[in-house]
């Protein structure tokens, strides 16, 4: 039972929601990701949020994001905590209205896929 | 002196749980911090509460992360011993997911691993040789088809993901040695042009399907098992692959020659 799910069931579950995160697909993608962030209509740059977040992993997540960045399983995961990227930008910002696209590339040759959320910040 | 050597047919499992218990001390705490690997980050405890600002998929207070960590060490401590590992992979594993679920970002593939390695060298008879506290095996037979069936598996999901990727057309390894994964210096020949990354790319595929083949069929284990360590010493040089490597190298261990595995007990 739990050898299936180790062996078969995980991995292929991570395929079907398009991450392949859990199945070994390490060096195998090259997804890309780029991260633009405005508060209250003006530029934030991933890497001055990056800066304020340091120490740990959301801070690598986000330094150089400005650029396309080839790391597949932060690309995956950026998607799917692009709500709390923009709330942690609250804290730089507090008040603000937050806006935050994430810029997607699959492949090296394939066409951007954008997804956005607009967080208001509590003062 | 009372003996660690256990049942001569499960020796493989005991040395692979020994080893991989090794590598997931060494990957989360600070024991190697005096020869300043690039994985070793802050206090060198992995997933340590910091002052940084985090992205948490599951929030826990601050002293539970601490008592998850201290918990996941000693859960490693006890496999690499072989002391009751039954319960301690068992910490060990969803201890290291909760702490992991602090920071989603910090998910790689080499973590989930080590974590998802622990786990099933819970369930099988590791503790049945080369442990401290030795268990006679329940059912040596099935416990070594497992781990088996689950490394081979690596490579084949892994050629799975490089078939359903870029890999094959050159331009995946371009992009991997633009970005700085790969040691320019050392691949950069082998690696200059479009053709030279596309045929490299199809020997690799090619290579992990016939490892994760190779290695299950006994005939072909031992070309399969020089395969895959070589492979891995390969990567380990010209490549950052944090420490997956030495992961897969202590988990091939369950390939190793064992004696003439016996019925299974009661």
């Amino acid at each position: 039972m739990i050898g299936a799910l180790a062996i078969v069931v995980l991995p292929a579950l991570s395929w079907l929601d398009g991450s392949g995160q859990l199945a070994w697909t390490m060096f195998s993608r090259t997804g890309q990701y780029r991260l633009v962030l405005t508060a209250d209509g003006k530029q934030l740059n991933p890497t001055e949020l990056a800066v304020a977040a340091s120490p740990g992993p959301t801070a690598f997540a986000l330094a150089g994001a400005d650029h396309f960045r080839h790391q597949d399983a932060l690309r995956a995961t950026m998607r799917r905590h692009l709500d709390d990227v923009a709330r942690l930008a609250c804290r730089l910002r507090p008040g603000a209205t937050i806006h935050a696209r994430l810029e997607e590339r699959m492949h090296t040759t394939s066409e951007i896929i954008a997804n956005e959320t607009t967080v208001q910040c509590a003062r | 002196m009372r003996s660690i050597a256990g049942a001569p047919e499960l020796r493989p499992l005991g040395l692979a749980r020994a080893a991989f218990g090794l590598v997931f001390l060494l990957r989360t705490t600070p024991v190697l911090a005096a020869f300043h690997p690039t994985f070793l980050t802050g206090s060198g405890w992995l997933g340590w509460p910091d002052a940084g600002w985090h992205v948490a998929a599951l929030e826990l207070p601050r002293s539970v992360i601490e008592l998850l960590v201290i918990a996941r060490t000693a859960g490693a401590l006890a496999v690499m011993l072989g002391f009751h590992t039954r319960i301690a992979g068992l910490v060990a594993g969803i201890a290291g997911y909760l702490v992991l679920a602090q920071d989603p970002f910090g998910y790689f593939h080499h973590l989930h691993l080590l974590y998802l390695g622990a786990i099933l060298f819970a369930v099988v008879d590791a503790d049945a040789a080369c442990a401290v506290r030795l268990v006679p095996g329940r059912s040596p037979r099935s416990s070594l088809l497992l781990m088996r069936a689950f490394v081979a598996s690596i490579y084949v999901w892994a050629a799975i993901g490089k078939l359903a990727s870029e890999w094959g057309t050159g331009r995946a390894l371009a992009l991997f040695r633009e970005s700085g994964a790969l040691d320019r210096a050392l691949v950069g020949g082998l690696l200059a042009t479009p053709v030279r990354c596309a045929i490299v790319e199809i020997a690799v595929i090619t290579g992990e399907l016939a490892i994760g083949a190779g290695l299950l069929w006994p005939r072909t284990r031992r070309v399969a098992l020089g395969a895959a360590i070589a492979m891995h010493l390969g990567l380990e040089i010209v490549a950052h692959v944090d420490s997956i490597g030495w992961q897969m190298l202590a988990l091939l261990l369950v390939f190793t020659r064992s004696a003439p595995l016996r019925p299974a007990t009661q």
